[in-house]
């Protein structure tokens, strides 16, 4: 039986006068790819910085696994399981690929001030340890060649596919994914494909993902949420998506306003 | 051109790529040893002076090149430092190895208030936070007599360690030698550790360091309570060596000759506050140099001094962002790849830097 992984319960948020969410509900089930699409402007981000705590919901709740997150601070969020990407590539630009990675790991290699300076075995061995489980990630998604480049010189379909080892690194659950193929090419969406296939059914990790291409998200997601305007108009399998009228309204326009 | 293979992970942490490298530290560590033997008594002091300004530019370069943040209140963790210090050792009797930790954990309050503002304020608006707090904390330094002695300054004790007192050139150089190596060490430490990797995620993007689980609030304060601490130390270690100290000594033009100190030093490494510190205190020697070398009208004028370290300043800026250090690895790099070397190789470094020094 499947339950749910992640619930969203009524969330209003308002920034100013203007109402960025109204009255938004969803679940995302255990172990699939659920997609959250609608065209822009239409507060897809805002629900992934609700769930990160970026933001805070005037009213409503978020629940992950069953518990509310919303007392939770913002960084206590990759430690209960949940990982992230960002739209705008947010990379650590002037590390190395492998030190943005280790940063991923960050929550298993923590050490106090003193420790540190001391540089105690303790601290030597875990950084062996996590150096061993980057290197892992890095074979899964296929980085080698840019292990030790600094971030800022890599090519941009890389830099995402970097974005997406850290997200990994935190050893997550559950992670988002902000618009993961946008800007790539035909090519590298394929790998990307593949990439996120792997990482569901091998790594049984569960993924919302946002995203406008709409050949890869039918074909990937298994469900599939749409939001316009900050109301949740759809939701169902991504066959059922596909010709739902108010879909189509919201992408083309309605045919009273082609018409006029 | 030279590639180090790096067979084990421990090859990645270990300071040094190349154990010849060591053979390097101690060599400098011999020199270092030998130099009260031969530089007279004014030598020694300016490399005494250079060791204080090393300890501050680590504390900077821990703040500024690692983490991100800026202060223009050096001085004052610096000033606090120094006056604890003399505070603890002749009205408390303290001694003084215990006056100076001391003195640098009262600095480090001082920092983790400071560190507050720096939650919220960022690049110019936390410097002139840090610059505020300078000016509140250089006043209550002279309006507070009773304690401070006010504008007529301390007399500060001689150092001593269970009997042994500092009171020679250099006796208080091999003192300053060896703090100066140990906080150092304490220094690159953090640099390698997961604790100064987090601090670069925060310099770098702060909400994918959140995203990561790093505690933004914890590493900001405590990185500004470890950054004063070390300026404390500084303090401590220059009032038993000066042996009198007044406000005057702690000014704000102080603060900004500590920043001028890492650009000149560079800001990435810890290799680069030595540079930096040895900069700082030969740099008036040789602007002496240069002065008496220059026509006869122009001699005397006030202020002439200035404006040699405001021409240098600006050369590092526009032409050498990196500061010596990147010098350094500049010159190492076109060795290593003799034939290969071209100009743009380092394009992308400037722009960082030039970026982080506005």
């Amino acid at each position: 039986m499947q339950t749910n992984i992640l619930e969203i319960k009524n969330v209003f948020i308002s920034f100013g006068g203007l109402s960025a969410l109204e009255d938004v509900s969803m679940d995302v089930k255990k172990g699939e790819i659920h997609a959250l699409i609608g065209p822009n402007g239409a507060g897809k981000t805002t629900v992934f910085n609700c769930i990160s705590r970026f933001y805070s919901p005037d009213r409503g709740d978020i629940l992950f696994k069953g518990h509310s997150i919303m007392g939770y601070p913002a960084h206590k969020i990759a430690n209960i399981g949940i990982g992230r990407t960002f739209q705008n590539i947010e990379l650590f630009e002037q590390m190395t690929v492998i030190d943005n990675i280790l940063l991923g790991y960050h929550l298993y290699a923590r050490s106090n001030l003193f420790q540190s300076m001391l540089f105690i075995k303790k601290i030597r061995e875990r950084e062996i340890k996590i150096r061993r489980a980057a290197e892992d990630i890095i074979d899964f998604l296929d980085l080698q060649p840019y292990r030790v480049s600094l971030v800022g010189n890599i090519p941009y379909g890389v830099q995402k596919r970097v974005e997406l080892a850290r997200a990994l690194a935190i050893r997550p659950e559950f992670i988002l994914l902000d618009e993961p193929a946008a800007g790539l090419n035909k090519e590298e969406t394929e790998d990307l494909y593949w990439y996120l296939l792997d990482i569901k059914e091998e790594l049984k990790i569960t993924i919302l993902i946002i995203e406008h291409d709409m050949g890869f998200i039918m074909r990937l997601a298994d469900n599939i949420t749409v939001l316009n305007y900050g109301v949740i108009i759809a939701r169902g399998k991504p066959e059922e998506i596909q010709d739902h009228p108010e879909v189509l309204t919201a992408y083309m326009g309605s045919e009273a306003n082609a018409k006029g | 051109m030279r590639i180090v293979l790096k067979r084990e992970y421990n090859d990645y942490i270990k300071v040094f790529d190349r154990p010849i490298k060591w053979c390097w530290v101690a060599l400098l560590l011999i020199l270092l040893f030998f130099i009260p033997f031969f530089g007279g008594t004014y030598f020694l002091s300016l490399m005494t002076m250079a060791g204080f300004y090393t300890i501050i530019g680590l504390s900077l370069i821990l703040l500024t090149g690692l983490a991100g943040q800026i202060s223009l209140g050096h001085a004052a963790f610096y000033a606090v430092g120094a006056y604890s210090s003399c505070i603890f050792v002749s009205k408390l009797g303290l001694p003084f190895l215990l006056a100076m930790i001391l003195s640098g954990g009262v600095a480090c309050m001082v920092g983790l208030v400071v560190g507050i503002p720096s939650l919220r304020l960022k690049d110019l608006y936390l410097a002139i936070a840090t610059m505020a707090m300078a000016f509140i904390i250089e006043d209550v330094i002279t309006k507070w007599e009773s304690l401070t002695g006010g504008t007529f300054g301390l007399s500060v004790p001689p150092a001593s360690i269970g009997g042994f007192v500092f009171d020679t050139e250099p006796k208080y150089y091999y003192l300053v030698m060896v703090i100066v190596v140990i906080t150092m060490m304490l220094a690159k430490n953090i640099q390698r550790s997961g604790y100064g990797r987090a601090l670069a995620a925060l310099r770098e993007s702060e909400i994918a360091s959140q995203a990561m689980g790093i505690n933004v609030t914890y590493y900001k304060i405590s990185i500004f309570g470890l950054s004063a601490f070390y300026a404390g130390i500084a303090g401590s270690l220059y009032a038993h060596y000066a042996g009198f100290i007044t406000p005057e000594n702690f000014t704000f033009l102080l603060s900004i000759n500590f920043l001028i100190l890492i650009i000149v030093g560079g800001l990435g490494s810890v290799v680069g506050a030595v540079l930096g510190g040895l900069y700082m205190s030969l740099i008036p020697e040789g602007v002496k140099i240069i002065t008496q070398m220059l026509p006869g009208f122009l001699e005397g004028i006030i202020g002439l001094d200035l404006i040699f370290y405001a021409l240098i300043l600006l050369a590092f800026i526009s032409y050498q962002p990196e500061g010596f250090h990147g010098l350094w690895l500049k010159m190492k790099f076109y060795w290593d790849h003799f034939p290969l070397y071209k100009k743009g190789t380092f394009r992308k470094e400037r722009k960082f830097y030039r970026k982080k020094i506005k």
